[in-house]
């Protein structure tokens, strides 16, 4: 950042300050509250375009939705104020819940279908049931706020209390940045799957920012209809809620800090240009346009960039401690490193058990009945020729795909710890997982990802860490410091507030696994740990997994290279076309004629392939235990 | 019988109509969606653009009215081509949440920008016919419904004849079903992605055309007829043609029903409504199936 929270805090405060005592009419105190009002609202709608990568076209319903429950509480039915402030915004709350639901279950563009869709009836209720809401003429007599007996009753003095609370919004906002629940955020929407298989309850937390979001918007609307007293169904229609997705693409979609200059731009500047009336539209469309074709980041992330290329900028205002630690990062020093690896939460005997799985997509038969067992006290290699359905069968045991038949269970003393609670980040939290391209939440420190990787494991006080106390962040601390004993294993730890976009391959291999151990699992998955490495690297990565393997983490891996595969692994199961055709030790592996079969071809193609393929006269030599 | 059921020939011929006109946006929709995976929001605008410029051509610039909407059509296509080949292409993102989003903008623009060509006022195009009901059955029709569903039902057989027994018509199916196969198979995806947006600005603009004599156009109409024919795509299944001309005509079908014989109050809502109650039970649409990806 260009400038710190706090410092950026005292900024817009030092300016709430001068406006008070230079403006001269109360003019300016109205744009400045509506301003206020609208940068709660794009606030919120910030927090869910931050946490799940999708838009809303739909939250100036729940602004209408707490304005008018309000209004008609508390003057058709004489509901003293607050005690109908908090009743409209549990109802928002609550309408925000079945909304988000069934969308956010689904990929794509559902969510802005759904809200556009929802915005709209929310909008013909407003007119059509004019016994209730005044219909499109509106609603008038609202009363006005009052703290204790003062009541307020113009423009300046609603200005310090709309101010209040949306810097009050702000500061929550900002501060949830750096929780648990709000890194869980960011990594949702640098990338799903990841998230998912770092056990993160990807659903739950889309939801929660949505219904967060709503709650903001209905805040928002609450002042709204007690500061203004009228209010009609035209302000809350789909136009405003544009307005606010420009507002919030302006200044950097997803970010606080643009989502405010964003707003404040968009309402100041057309109070300038007053002849603007016919143009708003118009002005609303090219600004949306323009930002989105020439700078979709927005903003606020523009100029925090430029300000880094001209090196003002610090990649991470924390931890420095970090920055005197040496270590090696070139390759892992073997002999010198200090292990720290987290040991699993108890060291009973483990055991992955697959019965008879099967799986097909459409008429592909991709499993065909498998029955296996994975004793978490040794390395397990997956081999098999392309397309075998090595893969899906690591996704079918952390439940990425769901099996079609057959049962998958993860016995510790007898007990199955996955019972029926069949959903990938539950079974994530037993069994970690790496991916054959690596998945990494790019935008997010090395660090951060070892940190989503302990997520089940963290337990903050959330309360404290929205407020910002000392003694959240002591705590943090504390964490940190694990996660980069952890980083340090790894030789990451110097890299630990770089973006996990800049690192090499093995990097990213290597973060992968680090994230995937993190969370104490029983076991780890490893889909081609070693794969485009060079021969050093690879060499690395076998230690790592011995390493991992002796901690007590089962490990099941899949690899080509047969070398590393011999070295490393204890037992190779093999898959050819969705059926184990082998399994045993590596020695026994490798003198299996149906093995060899399924990768070169029967014996009348052999001399075929080893005189036509190198790779394929590598693999025979290999696999013939030469 | 009651009053209101002896009226159900009317309401399902007024619903059959309307839905016509939804399922020709909706299949504009089906287009650009199926060539790029975006959901376009424009396609509204295109909409009212044809029916405005075909008032402007054929009143202002006293063209025939014949020719004012041929007119009007080709401006709409060529709009449709300036979106795809303007903005969508040259956004510095790919992402496809930005692209969705530009094509929001884009929808605010043209709003802005025809709402300072037309004014604000509601304009009408006269009805092919004049107004003199027919009577058929206990239904009582002006001729103009009957040339909406001549018109529309020639095209949507124009558009199954192109998309099933042409080339380039089958050439966009394959683009749709896989556009990195259907480029190594050398089929120019830019070229039909274009042809798909300018397409698809050419129906929304025959549907503005259509409708205008029975409910009038202004700059603000685009939205709500986009809308519609968009809730009309999610219902038949999002992408599938056949989808597309389903979801129509039953949301036509439920509107006019649900706005005769219960609440005309909330016509407008029952298309929302419909499309909030597909998206939670069955978004997959009428006749869309789930699909499968791989990890």
């Amino acid at each position: 950042m260009l400038l710190g929270n706090r410092s950026s805090i005292i900024i817009l405060l030092l300016l709430l300050g001068f406006i008070w005592l230079t403006a001269k009419n109360d003019y300016i105190f109205t744009t400045a509250n509506l301003l206020a009002i609208k940068i709660i609202s794009v606030t919120g709608l910030n927090i869910l375009i931050g946490a799940t990568g999708q838009v809303s076209i739909g939250h100036a319903a729940f602004m209408g939705i707490t304005a008018y429950m309000s209004a008609i509480l508390s003057s058709t039915y004489s509901v003293p104020v607050w005690m109908s402030c908090l009743i409209s915004i549990l109802v928002v709350g609550i309408v925000a819940l079945i909304i988000a639901i069934p969308t956010l279950r689904l990929e794509g563009n559902y969510l802005v279908m759904a809200t556009l869709g929802f915005n709209i009836v929310v909008q013909i209720i407003m007119n059509q049931w004019e016994s209730v809401t005044g219909g499109p003429s509106g609603f008038a007599g609202i009363p006005r706020l009052s703290l204790g007996t003062f009541r307020i009753e113009n423009d300046r003095q609603f200005f310090w209390v709309i101010w209040g609370v949306a810097l009050f919004l702000i500061w929550i906002t900002l501060n949830l940045e750096n929780t648990k629940v709000g890194r869980a955020f960011k990594a949702i929407r640098a990338n799903k799957v990841a998230s998912e298989v770092s056990g993160i309850a990807v659903h739950k937390y889309r939801s929660v920012a949505f219904i967060i979001s709503a709650i903001y918007a209905g805040i928002a609307g609450f002042f709204y209809a007690h500061y203004m007293t009228f209010i009609s169904p035209k302000t809350f229609g789909i136009l405003t809620s544009l307005q606010w997705l420009t507002m919030s693409v302006l200044g950097g979609m997803g970010n606080t800090w643009g989502g405010i200059l964003g707003t404040s731009f968009l309402t100041v500047l057309p109070e300038f240009l007053h002849k603007l009336e016919d143009l708003h539209i118009l002005f609303y469309g090219s600004i949306l346009m323009g930002m989105l074709i020439f700078c979709p980041e927005g903003l606020v992330p523009a100029l925090v960039k430029l300000s880094n290329a001209f090196g003002h900028g610090k990649i991470n205002n924390a931890n420095q401690t970090i920055n005197t630690r040496n270590s090696n990062v070139i390759a892992i020093n073997h002999d010198n490193k200090r292990l720290f690896l987290p040991s699993p939460k108890n060291s009973a005997e483990a055991v992955i058990k697959l019965e008879q799985v099967s799986l097909n997509f459409g008429g592909l038969r991709v499993l065909h009945n498998i029955t296996l067992e994975f004793p978490s006290n040794a390395i397990h290699a997956i081999i098999g020729p392309n397309g075998a359905g090595k893969t899906t069968l690591l996704n079918v045991i952390c439940a990425i795909v769901e099996a079609n038949e057959g049962s998958i269970k993860l016995l510790e003393n007898g007990q199955n710890l996955l019972l029926n609670r069949y959903s990938t980040h539950l079974i994530a939290q037993k069994i970690g997982r790496t991916f054959q391209v690596s998945q990494i939440f790019p935008g997010m420190t090395v660090l951060e990802h070892v940190l989503i990787g302990m997520h089940k494991d963290i337990r903050e006080n959330l309360m404290a860490g929205l407020m910002g106390l000392p003694s959240f962040r002591k705590k943090v601390q504390l964490y940190e410091e694990e996660a980069l004993n952890l980083l340090d294993m790894f030789g990451l730890s110097e890299k630990a507030f770089i973006y996990a976009d800049n690192l090499s391959l093995f990097e990213h291999k290597l973060l992968e696994m680090a994230r995937a151990i993190a969370g104490r699992p029983v076991f780890v998955l490893l889909d081609e740990p070693a794969g485009g490495l060079s021969s050093m690297e690879k060499s690395d990565i076998g230690w790592l997994i011995t390493k991992i393997s002796q901690s007590g983490i089962g490990v099941i891996f899949i690899d080509h290279h047969m070398d590393m595969v011999s070295n490393l692994a204890n037992r190779v199961v093999v898959l050819h076309q969705g059926m184990v055709i082998a399994d045993g030790s590596p020695r026994e592996i490798s003198n299996n004629p149906e093995v060899i079969g399924a990768y070169l071809g029967h014996q009348k193609n052999m001399s075929f392939s080893i005189t036509h393929g190198t790779t394929f006269y590598e693999q025979s030599r290999i696999i013939s235990g030469n | 019988m009651t009053a209101e059921l002896t009226l159900i020939p009317q309401y399902i011929v007024s619903g059959i109509t309307s839905g016509s006109i939804y399922a020709l946006i909706a299949l504009g929709f089906s287009l650009i969606y199926n060539a790029s995976r975006i959901v376009n929001f424009a396609q509204g605008e295109f909409v009212m653009l044809g029916a405005l410029l075909t008032i402007s051509f054929s009143q202002e610039r006293g063209l025939p009215l014949w020719a004012g909407a041929i007119a009007a059509v080709l401006f709409v296509t060529t709009v449709g081509f300036l979106l795809e080949s303007g903005p969508l292409r040259r956004a510095k993102s790919k992402n496809h949440l930005i692209l969705v989003m530009l094509t929001v903008g884009a929808s605010i623009f043209i709003q802005g920008t025809s709402m300072l060509i037309w004014g604000k006022d509601s304009k009408t195009l006269p009805p092919i016919g004049g107004y003199e009901p027919i009577r058929i059955l206990n239904a009582s029709i002006i001729p103009q419904t009957i040339f909406i569903l001549g018109v529309a039902g020639s095209f949507l057989f124009l558009l199954s004849i192109f998309f099933y027994h042409t080339r380039t018509g089958k050439a966009i199916r394959a683009v749709a079903e896989y556009p990195e196969g259907a480029a190594l198979l050398g089929i120019p995806v830019r070229h039909l992605v274009m042809l798909s947006f300018g397409l698809s600005g050419a129906l929304g603009a025959l549907a503005g055309i259509l409708v205008t004599p029975l409910t009038t156009m202004s700059y603000q109409c685009g939205l709500m007829l986009g809308l519609k024919g968009f809730a009309a795509a999610v219902l038949g299944g999002f992408g599938s043609f056949l989808g597309s001309v389903l979801g129509g005509l039953t949301l036509g079908l439920m509107e006019s029903l649900g706005a005769g014989l219960i609440s005309s109050t909330y016509k407008d809502a029952i298309a929302f409504i419909m499309l909030l109650g597909i998206l939670f039970c069955k978004p997959t649409g009428i006749i869309g199936e789930a699909k499968t990806h791989r990890v």
